[in-house]
């Protein structure tokens, strides 16, 4: 499992630096995640300080270092759902699910992300629950997703 | 080419193509700057060196824009001056202002720089933030409260030492400055340099304290207490006093250590000229053995914690010899408790430093030996003026005396040691004297100029020795270069551009100004030191020929010498 | 969708077709034999592509025709299919559609739409019987498939989910139907990148040269020197869409006039605003355009590179553009020596790692170059010294899709619309409250409230508007006293605000502008670079000095009261000190959106600060509950749940919230079971 990525790095042999993003980008798609053993040998590949690498690395938001949880949650904070908004959903799911915002929970089962317009506003406030979308337009609902995501494990 | 441009309505004279804040300074006006960093590009930061400039709508950063004909400066026009006051207040708003306990109380450029700018007030209030102390580096601590993020540290870890431990992580309110995956200092590829240390404006680095333990110790009367200390040391302490530096002010230092409480004060200079002996008896004898094998020096330890993570080829060219402050610890545990009738576990052994890395050179395993360590303690030349201060002494009103026998004297040689290339003149020094060859005038010129690698040529035919000299790990890639068609019989290593003149454990070795003077004042004392070669100082020949017969601890040489290994960090 | 009930979408990528996926395939097993044959290409490339002339013969005019579904045999169904209208269902209303044609044996054509452009109507299918018109149907969810084919296919039209018909009006039309251009929310827009008619199959290459496309690209390749593209671009008045409004020929010129063997053109579709969704709508619907105007554009400024940057998360649009991107190299119209014309050229499709400020140059530079997003001083600026060293130029998508336009079409005829500085059009991505969202085109100098009133059709439930937000995160609110403004880049700069990325949020009275202040900077002190000391600090200073405003504190205590209110006076100072010192402009221009409320709806600020109220009854902080004596039976409950001991009484007497001590939490409110609590 650790070496995923392996294939990847054979296929960029004479990269460079700009090739950085986009090996790390195939990585993690790859692998879910970008592990330290990753870095280190994406660093010697391409002569940069692993700290280079996770300096760069964690400037990204789509970058990151935990695998997502079995249930990735993304709660659209576009403006359109701001504003349309009735309740606090980060605030209720952090709670409910124990997990915050860009992490995964402790037991791996759920993982939390905030995201930009997923341009369909008009049904906004919107939440994603790996691919399934639901409208979250009041407590109720939120409540009802909530039930849905700890069910069926 | 020379332009005119106005400031503050007075026409001044400035080059052209230069940054507006190089013309402020070359004309006596100060603006304040947090980001900037001598001899690096500007990277417009911290935007407290913002001016007015007529025809611009945005205040502009001095550090980084390049002047232009007939342009007008405002540097401190109320619009200026409450834009730098609301970038320190927005600073402030969350910094932890305990100064009072802070390392760098009276002497923080944020502290100068609110005080500049007469802030008087907390306009602006917020949660401090909590105190994040990383403690697990031998040699430096580091508090993310206080830091600033101005980045001086990341960038002269990367683009002057060229080690990348420290760098940017997270953005937005989250950014801090930290190592791989957050990790503590310990596990980083960082070789204690101390760099980062001296352009930090800020509390938010220094040297792992130690003075509360030397306090402890010398207390303690069942101890024998005894310090080290080298040439630079004494020149830094003065230099921080604002005294003047001679033999004499030595001897005061001497004076004052022992009314701290030290029993015996060495010279560290003695394991220099040890060090300088042995090492050039290895060169000679490679020569003789026409061997041709490359000697590294290993008397930097930041350079050896480099060589031993990154350049696993380069550790059995290692000479082997440990720095001068570990030669002479070696020697002191081996030789002082036969001369004082004390059993090793009861001396105290305290060396005083100009470098960070030497804290973490006293704790390598290779040290200690049967489970005493070569040295106990080591003290930067800031923690030292501490402990002065501590305990009251005024340098000022000392009567001098010598340091102890048998460490009490030093070679003029032993002084250059603290520079880069020292240790290579100084062998040259005993090569010439020892195969009676002269070394030619141009070359003698090529060893003291700067630079960041430098190669002197010695002798002639099946006496020839090569000598390169790698200034600051930036000339490691010159040297990669040059031996591809060069051989080197030595190649002298020193982590810091000029050598430990520029030590962390000094203030001032950020300022280039402050390091030529420190240069140029060795240079000096050296020439003027009456024990020219190491073979001429009676401490040595007492050494050779009195002590090493009769001690089998010291007739054993390892104990001179370290051995190396890969070492796993990440890199 | 909007139905509650959510359906299942696979995930975008596996729809969109990777090379093997099953857009190619699907297109191959449909009947319409001359797709993706030998021939077809045969015909695109020599008989259209390389044919010196503009016109082609009625031989190749007729093929045409039957590629691009003009004349159709057998009945053509589309389902619009982009990353809104795939969230609304379009998937499963797909798979219904393929269904009732297995299941009743229907020789039919399904194809994937674009976007009609107002999402509320999605998912869309039109329907196009051999020698009619195309019907356009709204919030076809898979439900409703079985009734809609079976009234369409047999000529019957059902008027409720009708949008209008789009085709000729003459032998095809429809009688009795409204045409698709009268539709209120098209009418008073001028669609010239949304053009409707390119609708099947966006980014279906053989589609694209059919109607045109690609054939400009040829044309200016061969015809024009690089010289005088400049001069046509720059001759039509186009200025960046992204807001800096710079004359989009003149950067091109700049590039082209340094002195460098290498040099590159990028593409910004980071779309740096959360709230909208302009430049991937605009991509999704015409990747191609895209592809053709990056082309021209590299050509024009002397560039064998280019970069597409795109934001990440937007699956859908990537794999569209990933997929256009190979046909366009597998046509020959990317690569070495493009249709012998000796221009050389790669386009690298770039996903952003993740990170709101990239959108700016030097950073996107940076990112590019696998480092930290973080913008750099200038000079020196790209366009000398940009990516790598190189000169760069770089254009939001918008600017570059307009022009293949502009050089097909000449400069005067891209110049006749618009104001006097401003020409052409300008797409916007509506959202908010009004009642028609989506993306929409209108010609330069149209007024706000036109695009509100008339082609929103105003705001939702009949509300009233109060205020619309321009330019997203960097943006501005203006209120709706001033929307006579005009979309244009002076009017609008000289209204403070800026033509920036094209959100455009509609805001009613229950909005409360302080929160969606605060809102604004919670994501700006997230998402700033953290290089400078006044955006990075500033942002999270005045993020924690609104989320004050917005929320009473535990304890109200007179000492929390005062640093409140010398918090908010420092606001102010931070936002100037901030625009005038921050090193790019997303510091530069955070602080916008609060200046405005500031200067506009100062009232309503004060109203936070000083009464401890919002109208708009959204800074859930500011709630007071009060507990009703008739109502409460004196359980205990409230009490016993109060997170802060606001509440006390005797067991079995009316209980009472203490107002000082209540932070509004409405967990009383939420557990009372007599409804004995109210907001007061
Ligand atoms: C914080 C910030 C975000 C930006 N985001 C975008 C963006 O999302 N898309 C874009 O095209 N330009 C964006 N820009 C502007 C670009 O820096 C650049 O000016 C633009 O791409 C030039 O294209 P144009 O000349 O076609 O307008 C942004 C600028 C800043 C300061
Ligand atoms: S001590 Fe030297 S190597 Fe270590 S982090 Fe500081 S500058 Fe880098
Ligand atoms: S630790 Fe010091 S030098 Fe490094 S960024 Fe922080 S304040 Fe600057
Ligand atoms: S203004 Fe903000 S985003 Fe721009 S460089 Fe400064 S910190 Fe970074
Ligand atoms: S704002 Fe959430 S989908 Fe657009
Ligand atoms: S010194 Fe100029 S920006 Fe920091």
């Amino acid at each position: 499992m650790a070496n995923d990525y392996e294939e990847i790095l054979s296929k960029y042999r004479s990269a460079n630096r700009m090739d950085l993003i986009p090996i790390l980008q195939e990585i993690q798609e790859q692998n879910g995640y970008i592990s330290e053993k990753a870095i280190r040998d994406l660093g010697k590949m391409l002569d940069i300080s692993t700290t280079g690498i996770y300096s760069i690395a964690s400037f990204y938001d789509g970058l990151h270092f935990n695998p997502h949880g079995k249930k990735h949650i993304r709660v659209c904070n576009g403006t359109s759902c701001f504003i349309n908004r009735q309740v606090n959903i980060m605030q209720v799911i952090e709670e409910e699910l124990m997990v915050k915002n860009g992490e995964t929970s402790a037991d791996g089962k759920y993982s939390l992300e905030l995201v930009d317009c997923m341009g369909a506003c008009h049904s906004g406030p919107l939440l994603a629950v790996n691919n399934e979308y639901h409208s979250v337009r009041s407590e109720k609902d939120l409540k009802r997703i909530i039930e849905m995501i700890r069910s069926d494990e | 080419m020379q332009i005119t441009i106005e400031v503050n309505n007075k026409k001044l004279r400035a080059e052209k193509g230069e940054t507006i804040l190089s013309a402020l300074n070359r004309n006596g006006i100060n603006i304040p700057t947090l980001c900037r960093l001598e001899g690096l590009s500007p990277t417009g930061a911290c935007r407290l060196c913002v001016v007015e400039v007529e025809g611009e709508a945005m205040l502009v950063t001095a550090c980084s824009e390049p002047v232009k004909e007939w342009m007008k400066i405002r540097t401190h026009s109320p619009r200026v001056i409450r834009a730098r006051k609301a970038i320190v207040e927005l600073l402030l708003s969350n910094h932890p202002d305990n100064c009072l306990y802070c390392d760098r109380n009276l002497a923080c450029e944020l502290q100068d720089i609110a005080y500049e700018l007469n802030i008087r007030e907390r306009r602006l209030s917020s949660d401090a933030m909590p105190v994040m102390l990383d403690q697990s580096s031998p040699a430096i601590t580091r508090d993310l409260a206080k830091c600033i993020l101005c980045g001086r540290c990341v960038r002269i870890c990367e683009e002057v030492m060229t080690i990348n431990t420290l760098g940017f992580i997270g953005k937005g309110r989250g950014t801090h400055v930290g190592t791989t995956m957050d990790k503590d200092f310990n596990f980083s590829s960082c070789i204690h340099c101390g760099q980062c240390v001296n352009v930090c404006p800020t509390g938010a680095m220094h040297e792992r304290y130690n003075v509360k333990e030397v306090q402890d110790y010398l207390d303690r009367d069942d101890m024998l207490k005894v310090v080290q200390y080298s040439s630079l040391v004494a020149r830094s302490i003065a230099e921080e006093l604002g005294m003047k530096y001679s033999t004499s002010f030595e001897e005061k230092l001497n004076e004052a250590f022992t009314r701290l409480g030290f029993d015996r004060v060495y010279s560290t200079g003695f394991g220099s000229d040890v060090l300088i002996t042995e090492l050039s008896e290895q060169l000679a004898k490679n020569k003789s053995k026409k061997s041709g094998a490359t000697v590294f020096t290993s008397h930097c330890p930041a350079w050896v914690k480099f060589a031993e993570q990154t350049m696993e080829g380069v550790l059995d060219k290692l000479s082997g010899f440990k720095s001068p402050q570990q030669v002479t610890g070696a020697v002191i545990k081996a030789l002082v408790p036969q001369l004082e009738k004390v059993e090793p576990e009861q001396i105290y052994s305290v060396s005083v430093t100009a470098c960070t890395a030497a804290k973490y050179d006293a704790r390598r395993d290779d040290n200690t030996r049967k489970g005493i360590s070569d040295i106990e303690t080591v003290l930067t030349v800031r923690e030292m003026i501490r402990l002065l201060r501590l305990y009251g002494i005024d340098m000022n009103m000392l009567d001098g005396r010598h340091a102890d026998e048998p460490f009490n004297l030093k070679s003029s040689c032993s002084l250059l040691t603290s520079l880069s290339g020292g240790l290579t003149e100084s062998v040259i020094r005993v090569l010439s004297e020892r195969h009676g060859i002269e070394l030619s005038p141009g070359e003698i010129r090529k060893l003291r100029t700067v630079g960041s690698f430098r190669e002197i040529t010695l002798g002639r035919g099946k006496l020839k020795y090569n000598f390169a000299i790698v200034n600051g790990l930036k000339g490691l890639s010159q040297l990669e270069e040059m031996q591809k068609k060069v051989h080197y019989d030595l190649v002298e290593v020193m982590a810091c551009d000029s050598g430990c003149v520029r030590g962390g454990g000094m203030d001032g070795s950020e300022a280039e100004s402050i390091v030529k003077e420190r240069v140029r004042s060795i240079c000096k004392s050296s020439k003027a030191n009456v024990i020219k070669l190491p073979a001429d100082n009676p401490s040595i020949r007492n050494y050779y020929d009195r002590w090493i017969p009769g001690n089998a601890d010291l007739a054993d040489r390892k104990i001179l010498m370290n051995s190396y290994s890969k070492k796993e960090v990440l890199l | 969708m909007s139905k509650e009930k959510a359906p299942k979408a696979t995930k975008a990528t596996e729809v969109t077709g990777t090379p093997k996926g099953t857009e190619a395939a699907k297109a191959a097993e449909s009947p319409k034999d001359v797709k993706n044959s030998e021939e077809t290409r045969q015909v695109l490339t020599e008989k259209v592509l390389a044919y010196n002339s503009d016109t082609v013969s009625a031989g190749v005019s007729s093929f045409l025709d039957k590629l691009t579904r003009e004349d159709n045999d057998i009945p053509v169904i589309s389902v619009s299919f982009n990353s809104g209208s795939i969230i609304s269902g379009a998937l499963d209303t797909w798979n219904a559609i393929e269904q009732y044609l297995a299941d009743y044996e229907v020789d039919a054509e399904l194809m994937h739409g674009g976007w009609f452009g107002a999402i509320n109507f999605d998912p869309v299918v039109t329907i196009k019987l051999p020698g009619k018109n195309m019907l356009y149907f709204r919030n076809i969810f898979e439900s409703k498939v079985e009734s809609l084919l079976n009234s369409v296919l047999h000529n019957e039209i059902p008027k409720d989910d009708l949008l209008g018909q789009q085709g000729n009006d003459d032998y095809g039309k429809w009688p009795g139907t409204d045409f698709l251009e009268d539709h209120s929310f098209l009418k008073s827009q001028k669609r010239w990148l949304l053009n409707s008619r390119e609708y099947y199959e966006p980014s279906d290459i053989e589609l694209y040269i059919a109607r045109g496309g690609y054939k400009t690209l040829i044309k200016t390749l061969n015809s024009y020197t690089i010289e005088e593209v400049c001069d046509i671009v720059e001759e039509s008045g186009l200025r960046g869409r992204s807001g800096s409004g710079f004359s989009t020929g003149k950067k091109l010129r700049l590039a082209l006039n340094s002195d460098s063997e290498l040099k590159y053109l990028i593409c910004n579709a980071r779309e740096s605003d959360p709230g909208a969704f302009t430049d991937k709508m605009l991509i999704e619907g015409q990747p191609h355009l895209l592809i053709e105007g990056i082309a021209i554009a590299s050509y024009a400024m002397g560039a064998s590179k280019a970069y597409i940057y795109i934001q990440n998360g937007a699956d859908h649009t990537t794999a569209v553009l990933r997929e256009s991107l190979r046909q366009a190299a597998d046509y020959g119209l990317l690569g070495y020596n493009i249709f012998d014309s000796g221009f050389n050229l790669d386009i690298e499709l770039r996903v952003d790692p993740g990170a709101f400020v990239c959108g700016e140059e030097t950073a996107l530079i940076g990112s590019l170059e696998g480092k930290r997003g973080m913008p750099q001083v200038k000079p020196p600026f790209p366009s000398t010294s940009g990516l790598n060293n190189y000169p760069t130029v770089i254009n939001n998508a918008e600017t570059l899709m307009n022009v293949p336009l502009i050089m097909r079409n000449g400069p005067e005829w891209f110049s006749s619309a618009g104001t006097e500085k401003s020409k052409g059009t300008k797409v916007f991505y509506l959202s908010g409250r009004s009642a028609l969202q989506g993306i929409i085109e209108v010609e330069m100098g149209t007024p706000i409230s036109t695009i509100i009133e008339d082609i929103a059709d105003g705001i939702a439930g009949g509300k009233e508007l109060k205020a619309v937000l321009i330019g997203g995160m960097v943006g501005n609110i203006i209120p709706a006293e001033k929307t006579g403004l005009l979309v244009d880049y002076e009017d609008l700069e000289a209204a403070g605000a800026a033509l920036g990325s094209g959100g455009l949020v509609t805001l009613d009275e229950s909005t409360c502008l302080v929160d969606l202040a605060r809102y604004q900077m919670d994501y700006m002190h997230r998402q700033s670079c953290g290089k400078c000391i006044p955006c990075r600090e500033g942002t999270s200073k005045m993020y924690d000095i609104l989320s004050g405003v917005v929320k009473k504190p535990p304890v109200e205590s007179s000492m929390s009261t005062l640093e409140r209110f010398k918090g908010v006076m420092q606001l102010e100072n931070i936002a100037n000190v901030m625009k005038e010192t921050s090193l790019c402009g997303l510091g530069q221009n955070a602080p916008n959106l609060f200046l405005s409320v500031l200067s506009d709806f100062r009232d309503e600020l004060e109203e936070h600060i000083f009464d401890r109220k919002c109208r708009a009854g959204r800074c859930h902080g500011l709630r007071t509950f009060i507990i009703d004596v008739d109502k409460c039976t004196g359980c205990t409950i409230c009490a016993e749940r109060c997170p802060v001991n606001a509440i006390y009484g005797t067991r079995l007497q009316p209980y009472f919230i203490v107002e000082d001590k209540c932070t509004g939490c409405g967990i009383c409110y939420d557990v009372c079971k007599f409804d004995a609590v109210s907001v007061k």
